[in-house]
């Protein structure tokens, strides 16, 4: 421990994760929220993410290619940053290529390029196939209104059509249509719709039909030929309800308009939907739905209507029947369905349980069989408050997971002035990562969603707990009764077992209704890789009582078949796992304390698994494991309390000497050997009331091998005249174990709301965009004639020890039958260290190579690898 | 818990001046390396003396003795058991290394094994041997399995021989000058050696051998060979223990991982005193053991630790010569002895053998908590600033020393010293703010405690009610804390509320001494916060004579303060744990009495509350109130009636 000639240095790449975008999903007016492309032989679907464009192959269901915004220049221009534009449109073709009188036909089929037009007005070329020019192709389409958003771009026979919106209030938007000079690059006003609700288009982007607040509050619907400026056409929208029937009867909230531009489909938030003949304006209504219709969409020859919404059923409409086929238990609530070239239905469906982020997936379905799908996603998680820009689907009632109409009218300004003043700003979030298979577990709701970072796919979605929405959606004032939610997830150390922590909310209204139930769960990896649950504990800590922390034992323990529970009451429960009754039982008791609550419990376990570390409130006990008591609980003098200044938010043992403590102040590093405190930090300007109590531990983490922790700082960027603005930046600190040197410091330029280790040697973290990224080690090759010092602390060390005897043996043996054959393999060390030894050469450096290794060339793989290399 | 006793004697050492000095006696006195911690019987070869096995138990005993010539001195010893089919007795073989001036010889007797202390096989032998070797034995083994003794000659030769002594192999090392030879087996049973020899310009030579273990295998097999540079054997102490080699030079220890011999951490033992004698053994995993003249330490090198030590003031130095190497791991197997030989006072030496018994405890941090022996570097106890770039940062840094020298020259006067305190230390308010954080040091603050408790007897400054509202308050000053402010009501109130640390006996003690209603239910509300049931109870039933009476009839007597009905619950949650631990007959009948006609009192109130609720209740379900009383959410949300169902509308 003493000297330590390490040469480890950290780095921060934001490398995984993502979400995925509905573009036009912030807009209410728009129907057509989400933006896919398929590509020109089919055989992709280009999806576009807040930090990355994924290119998915439809035969494989997997992702084939990854543009990330961040490893090229004028992407992470366009895109990333504070306020940055967005992803509004994609389109095949070159866009910014003169395309003079040769029309759609003249495009050759073997070119891979798609354009991507942004909110401002800016147009991207990129291809989805081959290598991406580092220098992509942009334009600009013309300047635009400051708060003015491109929503849709149009092409119909070589001419371009560019339709945008300007937020009026939070429900009303003027659109504007432009044609677009390509010769010139110059975007003209050709019309103008103020006071609009809805708008929708046909999806051979031929017609328009927008849907305004016109005179006297009447409302009017415009139907537009998008490239024909002559054939427009306005008529009032048929009324379905009597005057008396409630708003929801009058409020429509989606719109769909047929590649002829004769049926019009209305949805409303009562569940009805209105399909207006726009030739004779004759109207019938389709009922089936009992919450608001939130996607609406005609096939290409308008026979059938695709509807869907909160029942997370997909609803086929045979319009010259009114007969009606079900596409049930999807994974979210439909906001948004779209065909894409007759083949595939593409769903855009949203977790709308969770409250604190637009969680949205993208389902893709064969239009013969429905049951060839790809489902493509992010990481899901779950925030404590909701991040900024959280879009609620529309429902008939107003409740957490959704908007009526009545909540659109608030201005949304308020609560970003209450955002600014609010001392308290935790967005934290928490994943935990599987120690033998290296996912990340996100508990999402009632379930867990299982994610490899190294190839940025979901693996699994699993429901960890029965509750309402599992199977089927939500509708009215269902919308209220709470699911259970899964708060932790923790796994053993050999990755085996996993447990889980769910609270159950009893329905809102009642007396009973703050008495939340309790489960502790234990589940065992089954032979087909789905959790199998063992063991349910019912209130583990008694009625009503929450677990405040988790602590797996440490391999030392009943090889870590156990675990530590602790309650705000500063109760501890040790359960383990008994072999003779295959189940997961309760081995230790200590009592808690008897009017003392607190939520600031942490927990801490040395390695050899003698002591337990209990923080509760501002003291940290010191508890014999062996005996589950106060370590030498009678005598006054030993070393088995420490009072800290404020209460504790963190602890953690590192390297079994030092106990690290974060409280809502400081940041301490106590030797338990001396039982001093050695060196400390101010937390106070970063921790004290900004985050919930006990969570400023998820922005805390140490790797347990040679005991270095990360810690992350969030704070709120300034503005130009130093006032706070609704950003944020983030510090990720790292420091040795026992915090007297600081061996990383990191800025991220978003809010972090969770880090952990990998059971390696890098940090992963999450921050509120969903994005993932690694602060990672790069070793270089001095490290390695030393052996690492700290790992004398390993337990298993002495079984190294064994093995090498062994293989100096079998060496020994060989060397005598077998002459010195490894010139060869000195040659090609010699080629790979060479004279490149300036360049570090890491695991992560090869990270990006594996995601989507499954449908990579090898020729694009040796490619990939020269690249790392040279 | 790890443990050194007291050593006891097994032999008083001959009269002979080298056995007597503490720089040879060492060498000259060799043990076999076959101690165990349950072993009964140790082999001793003392030089110019004898080959003597001892027993243990019941008494120490000597049970063989094979004397040597006096000028013969013992280089090495081994002892084995050998097994025997043909007779009835077992058998040991004894073999010693002896040197006498330029003649170096190595002899070996087989004799029966004598366990117990009525044996009477004393100096009975079978058979002895005895060949001379080119140079010093500096190791000796015996493996009996393979009826062969390995030899290990200062000048690098390694030899086989069997039990008659007659060579089977010879094997040269390559170095000169081998110094240390340790033999070890691996899990699997295979067995190791390995060789260290000092090399000129201060390099140490490691080889590692690999020993066959059948009578057709080659003997030893090199494995490894390592030139060690700056490193000298001489002035080093090594031993060899679960994969790892010790070695204690100067006031360092180094520790190397084999089999590679690689360097892994070296730790400096600051508490040892320069120029003295040591002695440095293995015992345990991680652990080792340490004299340096006579004292004894129990060292945990992996927390650095001093686990146990123990001075033995009857003798002037002890050193260790063989240990009992144990894993260690768990409370079942960490027993052991250890041998050494210690000197006594005087003008005239005398020495003996000695035995300790020790208990290494388990190797955990449990056991080496707080007794870190690692001298703390000289750290900035100042709260740092986490981040030295964001311009919003405060940071304040205080010299400790001078605020300390000026508070105790103002000591004198209050104050002054007030004014010494909280202008130096920036205090704004005199109670904690969290502006406060930045005098974290707790020396100081517990200096400070000190200081006050010092000057200032009748009368406290500021300073202290500021300090009892510090969560810093140093633990060493909450012992008899509340005792030492009785006659300051203030304080003592402010120590009760806010001082962190009280213990559980003297709050429980003040409890029912206490008169005054206020601090009495101030004493409650702590110990209720601060302590969990059981250990409530256990302090009453602690506290032999105590009055109860005055704290029951605190609890039930009338008072309609505020705070007093709020916390009512919570005062009848500690009558309950006090009448639980004096029990009730504890109480005088009047006592009893009025407890009852209390009890049944607030029953008839709960009772009569329970049906005007049920009245009230009733009441509004009449009038169409469906809202429980409890919900008074002002949100305007419209309540659905349970079980309603909403129509769908068109």
């Amino acid at each position: 421990m003493g000297q330590s000639v390490v040469h480890q240095k950290y780095k921060l790449s934001v490398v995984s994760g993502g979400k995925l975008v509905l573009p036009r999903a912030s807009n209410r007016s728009c129907c057509n929220k989400s933006v896919t492309l398929l590509t020109r032989d089919e055989t992709c679907v280009v999806v576009p993410f807040n930090n990355q464009i994924k290119v998915y192959s439809l035969e494989t269901s997997q992702c084939v290619k990854t543009l990330k915004f961040a490893n090229n220049a004028v992407l992470s221009r366009l895109f990333l940053g504070a306020d940055a534009a967005s992803i509004c449109d994609l389109a095949l073709g070159d866009l910014t290529l003169a395309e003079g009188g040769t029309a759609d036909g003249a495009h050759s089929d073997d070119t891979f390029d798609f354009s991507v037009i942004t909110s401002v007005g800016d147009v991207v070329v990129l291809n989805y196939k081959g290598k991406l020019a580092d220098e992509p192709k942009v334009i600009q389409l013309g300047t635009l209104q400051p708060n003015e958003q491109v929503v849709k771009l149009f092409r119909f026979g070589g001419r371009v059509s560019v339709l945008t919106s300007e937020a009026e209030t939070s429900a009303t938007y003027t659109y504007r249509i432009y044609s677009y000079d390509n010769s010139e690059r110059k975007l003209s006003e050709r019309k103008r719709f103020e006071h609009v609700l809805l708008s929708a288009w046909s999806s051979n982007d031929k017609f328009l039909c927008l849907l305004a607040k016109g005179q006297n509050s009447k409302k009017v619907l415009y139907l537009e030929d998008i490239h024909d400026q002559i054939d427009s056409k306005t008529l009032p929208l048929p009324s379905i309800a009597s005057a008396s029937a409630s708003s929801n009867a009058h409020f429509a909230t989606v719109m769909a308009l047929d590649h002829q531009g004769s049926q019009l489909a209305v949805g409303y938030a009562s569940g009805v939907i209105n399909v207006i003949n726009l030739t004779d304006q004759s109207t019938r209504l389709l009922k089936w739905h009992i919450d608001s219709v939130l996607s609406l969409c005609f096939t290409s020859d308008g026979t059938y209507l695709l509807s869907g919404g909160w029942e997370k059923v997909l609803s086929f409409w045979q319009l010259s029947t009114n007969l009606q086929q079900f596409l049930p238990r999807l994974n979210g609530v439909v906001v948004d369905c779209n065909i894409l070239h007759d083949k595939f239905y593409s769903l855009g469906l949203q977790f709308a349980d969770n409250q604190s982020n637009s969680d949205y997936q993208l389902l893709l379905l064969n239009s013969t069989d429905l049951k060839s799908r790809i489902a493509i996603s992010g990481p899901l998680c779950v925030f404590q408050t909701a991040v900024r820009d959280v879009v609620y689907p529309v429902s008939a009632v107003s409740s957490k997971a959704s908007a009526s109409s009545a909540d659109l009218q608030k201005a949304n300004k308020k609560q970003q002035r209450k955002l600014l003043k609010r001392r308290r700003q935790d967005f934290s979030s928490v994943f935990e990562i599987q120690p033998s298979t290296k996912h990340l577990y996100f508990p999402h709701t009632s379930a867990v969603q299982i994610f490899d970072f190294y190839k940025n796919e979901q693996i699994h979605y699993q429901y960890l707990a029965s509750g309402l929405n599992n199977s089927m959606g939500k509708v009215r004032s269902e919308l209220n009764l709470k699911d259970p939610v899964i708060a932790d997830v923790k796994f053993t150390k050999d990755g085996n077992w996993m447990i889980s922590y769910e609270v159950e909310y009893p329905p809102e209204g009642l007396l009973s209704s703050n008495d939340f139930s309790h489960v502790l769960k234990f589940w065992r990896m089954s032979a087909s890789g789905e959790w199998e649950l063992q063991t349910k504990v019912l209130s583990p800590h008694g009625l009503k009582t929450p677990i405040t922390s988790i602590l797996v034992a440490p391999r030392s323990v009943n090889n870590s078949l156990g675990c530590l529970t602790s309650d705000n009451n500063g109760g501890l429960k040790y359960w383990s796992f008994d072999e003779v009754l295959n189940n997961w039982a309760l081995s230790k008791v200590a009592v808690p304390s008897v009017n003392h609550f607190s939520n600031s419990v942490e927990l801490a376990w040395s390695l050899d698994g003698s002591l337990i570390f209990h923080a509760f409130d501002d003291k940290v006990t010191v508890i014999e494991f062996a005996a589950f008591k106060k370590f030498y609980e009678d005598s006054a003098k030993a070393l088995n309390e420490f009072t800290m200044d404020s209460a504790i938010q963190s602890i953690m043992l590192v390297n079994d000497s030092n106990l690290i403590v974060a409280t809502q102040t400081s940041l301490n590093s106590i030797n338990l050997l001396l039982g001093v405190v050695e060196s400390s930090f101010d937390l106070y300007p970063f921790v004290n009331g900004v985050y919930k109590n006990g969570h400023a531990s998820r922005l805390i983490s140490c790797d347990e091998k040679n005991g270095r922790v990360a810690l992350v700082v969030n704070h709120k960027t300034l503005d130009a005249e130093g006032r706070p603005t609704l950003n944020y930046a983030s510090h990720v600190l790292v420091f040795n174990s026992d915090l007297s040197q600081k061996l990383g410091a990191f800025e991220h330029d978003e809010y972090i709301s969770c880090i952990r280790w990998n059971f390696d040697t890098d940090f992963i973290f999450l921050d509120t965009k969903n994005r993932l990224g690694v602060v990672s080690t790069t070793t270089s090759p001095e490290m390695l004639d030393e052996v690492d010092k700290e790992g004398a602390l390993d337990q298993l060390a002495s079984n190294e020890f064994e093995i090498e005897l062994q293989k100096l043996t079998r060496a020994q043996k060989a060397q005598g039958l077998e002459p010195e054959t490894d010139e060869k393999e000195e040659a090609l060390l010699d080629f790979i260290n060479g004279d490149k030894s300036g360049k570090l050469i890491n695991m992560n450096s090869f990270t990006s190579m594996f995601e989507n290794i499954e449908n990579v060339q090898m020729d694009t793989l040796f490619d990939r690898v020269m690249k790392v290399i040279t | 818990m790890p443990s050194i006793s007291q050593p006891f004697r097994l032999t008083a050492l001959p009269k002979i001046a080298s056995l007597n000095n503490y720089a040879t006696q060492g060498n000259y006195l060799q043990v076999a390396d076959t101690l165990t911690p349950t072993t009964n019987n140790i082999n001793v070869g003392v030089s110019g003396s004898a080959v003597s096995q001892y027993i243990i138990n019941p008494t120490p005993k000597l049970v063989y003795n094979q004397p040597i010539s006096s000028t013969n001195v013992v280089s090495a010893c081994a002892v084995a058991e050998i097994t025997t089919t043909s007779e009835k007795d077992s058998q040991e073989v004894i073999c010693y290394g002896i040197q006498s001036n330029r003649v170096y010889s190595l002899c070996a007797t087989i004799k029966p094994v004598s366990s117990t202390a009525s044996d009477s096989s004393f100096g009975e032998t079978y058979a002895a041997h005895k060949v001379s070797v080119s140079d010093q034995i500096v190791n000796l083994k015996v493996f009996p399995d393979t009826k062969s003794i390995v030899a290990v000659l200062r000048s690098g030769l390694i030899q086989f021989f069997d039990f008659e002594l007659k060579l089977q192999h010879s094997l040269d090392s390559s170095y000169k000058n081998v110094s240390y030879v340790q033999h070890f087996t691996s899990e699997s049973g295979q067995r190791y050696t390995f060789l260290l020899s000092d090399i000129d310009g201060h390099k140490v030579s490691f080889k590692l051998f690999e020993i066959g273990q059948s009578d057709s295998a080659t003997p030893a097999t090199e494995l490894s060979s390592v030139i060690l540079e700056n490193m000298c054997l001489k002035d080093s102490q090594i031993f060899y223990q679960f994969g790892q080699v010790y070695r204690l030079h100067g006031n360092a220890v180094s520790i190397y991982n084999l089999p590679h011999f690689q360097h892994s951490r070296t730790i400096e033992l600051p508490f040892l005193a320069p120029e003295s004698i040591i002695s440095f053994k293995p015992i345990s995993t991680n652990r080792a053991l340490l004299t340096s003249d006579n004292k004894i330490f129990l060292l945990d090198l992996l927390h650095n630790a001093i686990l146990s030590q123990r001075e033995m003031g009857h003798v002037k130095i002890f050193q260790l010569l063989e240990t009992a190497v144990i894993p260690g791991n768990s409370t079942l197997n960490n027993k052991t002895i250890a041998l050494g030989v210690s000197i006594k006072h005087g003008s005239n030496p005398s020495s003996s053998l000695d035995i300790i018994n020790i208990d290494v405890g388990t190797g955990t941090l449990r056991d080496s908590m707080g007794k870190g022996f690692m001298s703390r570097e000289n750290k900035s106890q100042h709260l740092q600033p986490l981040i030295s770039t964001l311009n919003d940062t405060e940071a304040a840094e205080f010299n400790y020393d001078r605020i300390l020298k000026e508070l105790s020259k103002a000591a004198d006067n209050i104050e002054n010293f007030d004014s010494v305190f909280f202008k130096r230390l920036g205090i704004k308010n005199n109670y904690y703010t969290d502006s406060d954080r930045f005098v974290n040091d707790r020396e100081f603050l517990e200096d400070v405690s000190t200081l006050i408790f010092k000057s200032f007897k009748s009368e406290y400054p500021k300073a202290l009610t500021y300090l009892l509202t510090n969560p810093l308050f140093p633990v060493s000053h909450t012992h008899n804390l509340l005792q030492k402010l009785k006659d300051h009501p203030r304080l003592f109130k402010q120590a009760i509320v806010t001082c962190p640390n009280l213990l559980l006996d003297e709050l429980v003690q003040e409890l029912f001494t206490v008169i005054n209603d206020e601090l009495c239910l101030d004493l409650s509300l702590r110990i209720l916060q601060d302590f969990n049931k059981d250990s409530i109870k256990e302090a009453i039933k602690q506290k032999s004579k105590i009055d109860v009476n005055n704290f029951i009839n605190f609890v039930i007597s009338e008072n309609f303060e505020e705070d007093r009905i709020k916390n009512k619950p919570r005062l009848f949650q500690l009558l309950s744990l006090v009448l639980d631990s004096v029990g009730l007959f504890a109480l005088e009948n009047e006592m009893l009495e009025k407890l009852t006609k209390y009890i049944d009192q607030q029953l008839s109130v709960v009772k009569e509350n329970v049906e005007l609720y049920n009245l009230v209740e009733e009441k509004n379900f009449k009038n169409g109130f469906g809202q429980p009383l409890g919900d008074t959410s002002t949100s305007g949300e419209p309540v659905i009636t349970a079980y309603s169902i909403e129509q769908l509308e068109l």
